[in-house]
């Protein structure tokens, strides 16, 4: 009987111990239900997004800007030639045409007769990237441009500053910019002068394109090519107006970014006249002679191949080094 | 002699007792982790397709060293020329431009001749040549447009467990004498086993 009982409650004993021990597993068993992967999920998502935030800011929105500064500074040039006037403020403009593809609230593509604004002001390639942005991320992106600045500062290129206050909302997290200073530079090589474009009635069109030459090593053969190529140079202390002022007829002196290069007399829209050559000279200054200290050089004024009734100003003169082949055209020696 | 018995049987009982009870723990275990089954990893599909697309983003045509693709490969040199995917074409190797970019690129060419399409096709073929394990297909896709493979294979995704897409947004480099700049484009790649 003893035993019989001390045999059940053994039984009874290895079960419970069992249970226990079973119990115990469970509870330490690592469980399926954790949030780690779900974790993962959102913090990947989130740095998907936070990546295209930053390549917005500082990639997408440059580059854009820069597109649409070249279309903008295209468009105004094919303007002026059009409408065969300079413009009256061309920060105002610029901002007009960047913005809205208008100029004076008239569609700007309509006046030049050319799609260069079409679906390319900076308000449209925004607007592109909120429909990808959608699509590849699922975000809701919001901009508004508060404003864009031009100007000069460096003489061969135009800088473009626009104000931008954007937002990229998803379902995880969201990103708000307020006054994010967008910049972007603009080469102006191979753009039209458009003070060429005006002052000819669009008969004499010419590229800007930096002279390679260095302000020591000017000579007669030089400047020969420099009037060829119809090349441009900048001069330190010099008199010329800057690319942005050209669009203005402002020949004033430009401090920082002044450049010149001299007419072709050997162009059909050229003609004789007693002023200098130099391009900021040439259709602005009266020609009066006995009056004017012009010269002539000797190696090229000259009939063609060289540059007939060529003339330069003496501060010009100085400054290519043709002084030894200088001779005094205006006022005529005795 | 009773109780020397009865001893040595409790030592019967008692080393039974504990194998059985040493069995039952065994399933138990046993039961309890082979509740967490197995699933197909997720990770790895989404790691190569993240691969794939990093791959071509990040690198530009002058970082590969590629025999066909890279600076002064068979594609500048030859495709463009008779015999080539598309003769009479001018190929400019912009070296400045990210993979993505140059199928961007290739993409947008497209719609004014479709020989470009076999052009990206080989040039994803050329670049992605063995990286990825035999087990794997990819599909590469810009704005809704195939480029890699030939056909959509649709009944392979259809069967695969995972298919993970790794998507970018892709724009060109600003034409400085233009302004030209294409896209913003979607660029997807899709991986699955």
């Amino acid at each position: 009987m003893a035993i019989k009982q001390l045999g059940k409650k053994g039984m009874f004993l290895t079960f419970i111990s069992i249970s226990i021990i079973a119990v115990l597993i469970i509870m330490f068993t690592p469980s399926d239900v954790n949030l780690r992967k779900d974790i993962s999920v959102v913090e990947t998502r989130a740095s998907n997004v936070n990546s295209y935030v930053l390549d917005l800011e500082d990639v997408y929105l440059a580059r854009t800007l820069e597109s649409s500064g070249i279309k903008t500074i295209i468009s105004l040039i094919s303007y002026t030639n059009k409408t065969r006037g300079f413009l009256t403020n061309f920060e105002a403009n610029f901002k007009e045409v960047i913005l809205n593809g208008t100029i004076n609230k008239v569609p700007i593509d309509s006046i030049t007769g050319q799609n260069i604004m079409k679906d390319s002001t900076y308000t449209n390639l925004t607007n592109k990237i909120v429909n990808a942005s959608k699509n590849v991320f699922n975000v809701d992106t919001t901009f508004t441009i508060n404003n864009v600045k031009v100007y000069q500062i460096r003489p061969w290129f135009v800088n473009v500053d626009a104000n931008v206050s954007f937002s990229v909302n998803s379902e995880t997290a969201s990103w708000n910019k307020e006054n994010a200073i967008i910049k972007a530079e603009i080469e102006i090589e191979n753009f039209n002068d458009p003070y060429y474009l005006v002052s000819t009635g669009g008969n004499y069109a010419n590229k800007i394109r930096k002279s390679g030459t260095r302000f020591d090593e000017w000579n007669v053969g030089k400047v020969k090519d420099f009037i060829r190529d119809g090349n441009y140079t900048r001069w330190e202390n010099g008199n010329a107006p800057s690319f942005v002022m050209r669009f203005t007829n402002d020949l004033s002196a430009s401090t920082c970014c002044g450049i010149e290069s001299i007419v072709n007399p050997n162009n059909p829209a050229i003609s004789d006249k007693d002023v200098s050559y130099a391009d900021y000279k040439y259709w602005s200054s009266t020609p009066v002679c006995p009056n004017s200290n012009l010269y002539i050089v000797n190696g090229i004024t000259g009939p063609f191949p060289l540059f007939p009734n060529f003339k330069l100003d003496l501060d010009h003169v100085v400054r290519y080094n043709l002084t030894p082949n200088a001779v005094l055209k205006c006022p005529p020696t005795p | 002699m009773k109780k020397r018995c009865l001893v040595n049987r409790r030592g019967y009982f008692f080393l039974i007792d504990s194998v059985i009870a040493l069995g039952v723990l065994i399933v138990g275990v046993f039961l309890i982790f082979s509740m967490y089954t197995k699933v197909p990893s997720k990770e790895q599909s989404t790691i190569l397709s993240d691969n794939v697309m990093d791959f071509f983003a990040n690198n530009k045509i002058k970082d590969v060293n590629n025999l066909y693709a890279g600076l002064g490969g068979e594609l500048w040199a030859k495709e463009g020329q008779a015999g080539g995917l598309c003769p009479g074409k001018k190929l400019t190797q912009n070296s400045e431009n990210t993979l993505l970019q140059q199928l961007a690129e290739f993409y947008e060419k497209s719609a004014g001749n479709s020989c470009y399409l076999a052009l990206a096709r080989k040039f994803i073929v050329n670049l992605t040549k063995n990286t990825l394990p035999p087990q794997y297909a990819f599909e590469f896709w810009i704005n809704g447009q195939l480029l890699y493979p030939n056909t959509e294979q649709v009944g392979s995704k259809n069967a695969a467990q995972v298919l993970i897409p790794s998507k970018r947004i892709v724009y060109g480099n600003v034409n400085k004498e233009t302004g030209e700049m294409f896209g913003p484009y979607t660029a997807e790649v899709l991986v699955w086993q």
